[in-house]
This record gives structure tokens, C-alpha cells and sequence, in this order.
């Protein structure tokens, strides 16, 4: 047998992960290949030391356990304000800082629109009289013209 | 191994913030450990390590208990992890030369190899490889669930899981070599 055939095997067999009838057939080979069963050796004694190291030996940093608990806060808060307000209350939720920027558009810029605002009333007032003095020689032109016929 | 009480687990099932926090502080260590050692960066893994407790607060209704609830809890952990590291394309298979076994037979391996050594060996491993092993090795996640957080088959995964192996066992070799020299500066 070549150690090619063998060699994808030899770290599982290392980490006893073979099943019976690959974990023989791959013995058959360690007994007659030394190099082989030198990588075997220093694979399971790697494995080894990789397993004695703790699942805790690595110190959190400060505070870890408080910033996972101030996300969670956050993102209940957000979804319990979701969950109680009704739709159109979300939707003025939103649209509040933008009606917000509306009005201080409108403050600071009142002089211009005072001034375009009385334009616009006067401009609507003429038109008014005329409209209205228009209808009023409309109404006595028929009633002049019968006269003289 | 941290024990969990199951009432502090049934509370936070039911939404109890004060008991999650109570897992949280129980599990943090272990949940940073596993979370480090997979990323290889202090900083990215406490930013995964509270997403990953973020996830678990959000699943923790579903733990139905069939598992204990740490190893449930690595699940969550070692998935952002390796999330983590595909969104980083650090993910993609190393190129290795033909025949990988010739790599660790190098000098003779100290038989005292301390854990620190590990660390440092796992810690210059590339990250698709260290992933592999401290969820197999360290953690004890089965074959085919690592394969799904690698969104990989099985026998791929068992195939990285060998290289990694052969690998480390190459960096615990040449952790080896250097480590009398340093030993023998600090002592004279």
C-alpha cells in the first residue's frame, strides 16, 4: 500500500476519528511506514495539546458583558416603541423631525413671505374689484340697449 | 464547564432580561474564548462576541434544551465567528503544497509544549483553518455542523479539519525550535 492512499487518513487516525474498518486498514500500513506513523505521532501529540487548552482561558475585556446587555436594551426598546405605537403614530414619529424643518424654513424666511403673502392679498383684492365692476356694467348693458331700441 | 440552573434558562426563555444577563456574565469567558480564538483579534471579537449574544437573546425561545444550553450558546458564538470571517473573505481555502504530511517532518516536538505555545501556534494558523479546529478540537462541534457553518460539505470539511491539523501540528514543531532559545535568554 503507498502512503498517498493512506495519507488523508492519518490525522483522523491521529484524532481516533476513523471508523473501524478505515482505522485497520490504515494500521496496516503504520505497521511497515515509519514516516507515516511519525506524522500520526506528532499529529495526535498536537491534537493533544490543543485539547488541554481551557475553554475560558482567554480574559474578556472590561465591560463586555455590560455593552451585550446596553444592545439588548436598545434593540427591545426599539422594537417594543415599534409594537405599541400604531401605524399612523410611527408614521408621525418620522415625519415629525421633517415638519419640524418646515417650520424653521418658515421662520426664518417670514419677512419675504409677509411681503409675498401681502402682495399676493392685494394683487387678489384688484382682481376682485374688477371682476366685480366687469359684472356690474355686464348686467346694465342689455337693459340700456332695450331702452333705445 | 459552566452549569446553567434551568430556571435562570426557562427565564430567560420567556424574555427575562435580568436572567439573560445572568447568562451572559456566566458564559462570557467561554463565549470570548471561542469567539478570539476563531477571529484572532481582541477587538473584532468582543464586536462578535455581542452580536453573537445579540442573536442567542433573540433564538433563546426556540433552545428547546436538547443540548446544554453552552453548547448551544458555541453554536451561536462560533457562527457569527466564522460569519465574521466570510464577510472578511478570510475564509478561502490556503494554497498547499502536494503533499502536506512532509511539512511536520521537521525537528523533533518538545514534549513540554506549553498552552501558551498553542495559542501562539493556533493564533499564526490561517483563519479557515483555525475555525475548523477550535470548533472541532476545543469546542466539540460535530463534523456535519461545522460543515454548515462553513457552508461546506462534509467531506470538505473533513479535508480542511486534516490540512489544519497537519498544519498546526507544523507550528507547534516550529514553536518547538525557538522556544529553548527564549527559555535559555530569560534563565542566564
Amino acid at each position: 500500500m503507498r502512503c498517498e492512499s493512506v495519507a488523508p487518513y492519518l490525522t483522523a487516525r491521529a484524532s481516533g476519528e476513523l471508523e473501524d474498518h478505515t482505522r485497520t486498514w490504515v494500521d496496516s500500513h503504520l505497521q511497515s511506514c515509519v514516516s507515516c506513523s511519525a506524522v500520526v505521532d506528532r499529529s495526535a501529540r498536537a491534537t493533544r495539546a490543543l485539547r488541554m487548552l481551557e475553554p475560558d482561558a482567554i480574559e474578556p475585556p472590561a465591560g463586555l458583558a455590560n455593552a451585550v446587555m446596553a444592545r439588548i436594551q436598545e434593540q427591545d426598546s426599539v422594537v417594543t416603541r415599534r409594537r405599541l405605537l400604531p401605524l399612523p403614530l410611527v408614521a408621525g414619529e418620522q415625519l415629525a423631525p421633517r415638519l419640524g424643518e418646515v417650520g424653521r424654513v418658515l421662520v426664518e424666511n417670514k419677512e419675504t413671505i409677509v411681503n409675498v403673502a401681502g402682495t399676493a392679498a392685494a394683487a387678489a383684492g384688484v382682481a376682485w374689484l374688477a371682476w366685480k365692476a366687469l359684472r356690474t356694467l355686464r348686467n346694465t348693458r342689455p337693459a340700456n340697449s332695450a331702452l333705445h331700441s | 464547564m459552566v452549569e446553567i440552573p434551568s430556571h435562570i434558562i426557562e427565564a430567560c426563555r420567556q424574555g427575562d432580561e435580568q436572567a439573560f444577563e445572568a447568562l451572559v456574565r456566566a458564559t462570557e469567558r467561554q463565549t470570548y474564548s471561542l469567539v478570539f480564538r476563531i477571529v484572532g483579534n481582541r477587538d473584532d471579537a468582543a464586536d462578535v462576541v455581542q452580536d453573537a449574544y445579540l442573536k442567542a437573546w433573540r433564538g433563546i425561545k426556540e433552545f428547546r434544551g436538547d443540548s446544554a444550553i453552552t453548547s448551544w450558546l458555541y453554536r451561536v458564538a462560533s457562527n457569527a465567528a466564522v460569519e465574521f470571517l466570510r464577510k472578511r473573505n478570510r475564509l478561502a481555502e490556503p494554497i498547499e503544497p502536494d503533499r502536506m504530511s512532509e511539512m511536520i517532518e521537521a525537528p523533533e516536538q518538545r514534549s513540554d509544549v506549553d498552552g501558551s505555545d498553542v495559542e501562539a501556534a493556533l493564533a499564526r494558523l490561517p483563519a479557515a483553518y483555525r475555525a475548523v479546529l477550535v470548533m472541532r478540537e476545543l469546542y466539540g462541534l460535530s463534523i456535519e455542523e461545522i460543515a454548515k457553518q462553513m457552508n461546506a460539505t462534509n467531506g470538505a470539511t473533513k479535508v480542511r479539519l486534516h490540512r489544519a491539523r497537519l498544519r498546526l501540528a507544523h507550528e507547534i514543531s516550529r514553536s518547538a525550535d525557538v522556544i529553548p532559545i527564549n527559555r535559555e535568554k530569560k534563565t542566564s
